[in-house]
């Protein structure tokens, strides 16, 4: 037996270029290229002799999955500059936050004010008792919203895991959900969110040209393009909780999702249904079984028992980048062992795939 | 992957190269730390290029012996044989490196930060130099095994 290749063994704090050069090509070198060990100044990686052929171990395709989702679409210094960022995000993930989250990329600052709302005293208590304990922590200059999931048996960590994939999803989707930060398991840290549930607009309601106005204002909310948007997010992530307590609406900004604990449901995932129509408790506008935002995925009988895919606003072109970018979330979903909730959304996409009767990209770039 | 006792010597080379490049870091800043910043081409010119070249020369080798006998270890775990390549140093390419990373890292940082910021030029110039010769010193071991392999021996 003789000696076939040699694999690069990176240092324990390895920087981002050697394990970028990782991530891109691999630690193994057997072909002709392995005459040359490419090293920096200041490089501590050595070289590992191999004996025999062998593929690349776990952790090392996880770092090339993690280069292809980071660079995707780049080339050149973009897609180095990009890996950059995101492996100092990485390094800078604290111990706790380990189990759940591949790096901070985005979620950098809300990771430091955590951190500080932590220790602050300002804590208000919106809920408590039986369901989820949701404090609003005030730190200066900043505000976080902190959910304990009710429950046990690990119904907690089930909650928590799909309040941090539907925010995940929603990111991909540029869909404007509380950025989730999470270093326990029956817990998350989220973004402030600083607008009035819709629950409490039509609580504000006196008078009928009150009414009316809300009537347009929802509306026009929920016929917007982020509007759309969210009725992707909402079917795809099976969210059946999307009441009124759970939107948030500024004067002026897009409507804003929150409350994600009960997406993913046992019960739904795995079977690809369309939801059914039904008028909101309210009456001001219609809904359905994934919230008002899905009906423009939809059609069927207001109330009635049966409902199917609509025409729906997507492209094909929206189709492939959504798709893109699900598949880009998978190390992420890997790694709170919910492949199952990503595989189901791409089903659902697969599903209102041949509905898309788009004329202007919402996702895709024009 | 590699069985645990091959592992284990893998691991047991890398603290060896560590050590080895920690000495010459030490002996590198020493050097580094005589320079005249008023007159570095001149100080560099006049001997200093020449120790730490020697230091290159002399780590070089000891890193290239130890890569040797660890991939003689390493092949005798794995139930294989090998018979290593010795590396030979490119001197031309290590002047040249040292070259830019002391002299040419001191006028950058002058030219960077203007007139009295010689002492701070001198820190960034023993920071490059150190991680200069830690490359090259480490090339010992690296070349020992990327060119066994390319030699097919």
């Amino acid at each position: 037996m003789a000696i076939v290749g040699w694999r690069r063994v990176i240092s324990d704090s390895p920087c981002d270029f050697c394990v970028g050069l990782l991530a891109q090509q691999g630690t193994i070198y057997d072909s002709e290229e392995a005459a040359e060990f490419e090293a920096h100044d200041g490089c501590s990686c050595t070289a590992e002799p191999i004996w025999a052929r062998e593929t690349e171990p776990p952790e090392v395709r996880l770092l090339q999955e993690a280069w292809d989702r980071v660079t995707a679409g780049l080339s050149g210094k973009a897609a180095v500059r990009a890996w950059r960022k995101h492996w100092r995000a990485t390094q800078a993930v604290p111990e706790a936050a380990k189990p759940f989250h591949l790096d901070l990329d985005g979620i950098e600052d809300l990771a430091a004010t955590v951190g500080r709302a932590k220790l602050s005293a300002d804590r208000v208590r919106l809920r408590g008792g039986g369901s989820a304990v949701v404090d609003v922590v005030n730190v200066p200059g900043a505000r976080v919203v902190f959910k304990g999931m009710p429950g046990s048996r690990g119904r907690e960590v089930a909650q928590a895991d799909a309040e941090q994939a539907v925010s995940m999803m929603a990111r991909a989707l540029r869909v404007g959900a509380p950025r989730v930060y999470r270093d326990e398991p029956g817990a998350v840290w989220m973004d402030h969110i600083d607008a009035p549930s819709v629950d409490r607009l039509i609580a504000g309601v006196r008078t009928p040209a009150e009414r009316a106005r809300l009537e347009a204002r929802l509306k026009q909310a929920i016929d917007s393009d982020d509007g759309r948007r969210l009725g992707l997010l909402d079917l795809l992530t099976e969210g059946n909780d999307r009441h009124t307590g759970n939107w948030l609406l500024s004067a002026d900004g897009p409507p804003r999702p929150i409350d994600h604990a009960y997406s993913f449901g046992d019960k739904f995932v795995g079977r690809v249904d369309p939801p059914l129509l039904m008028r909101d408790p309210s009456g001001l506008f219609t809904t359905s079984t994934r919230g008002p935002f899905a009906t423009h995925y939809v059609r069927g009988d207001v109330d009635g028992h049966t409902g199917e895919w609509a025409h729906n606003p997507l492209t094909r072109a929206d189709v492939v980048e959504i798709r893109r970018r699900l598949q880009a979330l998978r190390p992420a979903y890997r790694k709170l062992g919910r492949e199952v909730w990503l595989d189901h959304a791409l089903d659902v996409l697969a599903a209102i795939e041949p509905h898309a009767r788009g004329t202007r990209n919402l996702f895709a770039r024009s | 992957m590699a069985n645990p006792r091959a592992r284990a010597l893998t691991a047991a080379h890398r603290r060896e190269l560590n050590q080895l490049v920690r000495i010459a870091a030490g002996r590198t800043r020493t050097i580094a730390a005589g320079a005249d910043v008023m007159a570095i081409a001149d100080w560099w010119a006049a001997g200093a290029d020449r120790r730490v070249l020697e230091l290159v020369i002399g780590g070089h080798r000891a890193a290239a012996a130890l890569g040797a006998r660890y991939l003689r270890q390493h092949a005798a775990a794995s139930g294989a044989t090998v018979d290593p390549v010795t590396p030979r140093l490119d001197l031309e390419a290590a002047r040249a490196s040292l070259f830019i990373t002391s002299v040419g890292a001191f006028m950058t940082h002058l030219r960077a930060h203007g007139a009295g910021s010689e002492y701070s030029a001198q820190r960034s110039m023993t920071n490059q130099l150190i991680a200069s010769v830690q490359r090259q010193i480490l090339n010992g071991s690296r070349a020992t095994l990327t060119e066994t392999f390319a030699a097919g021996r």
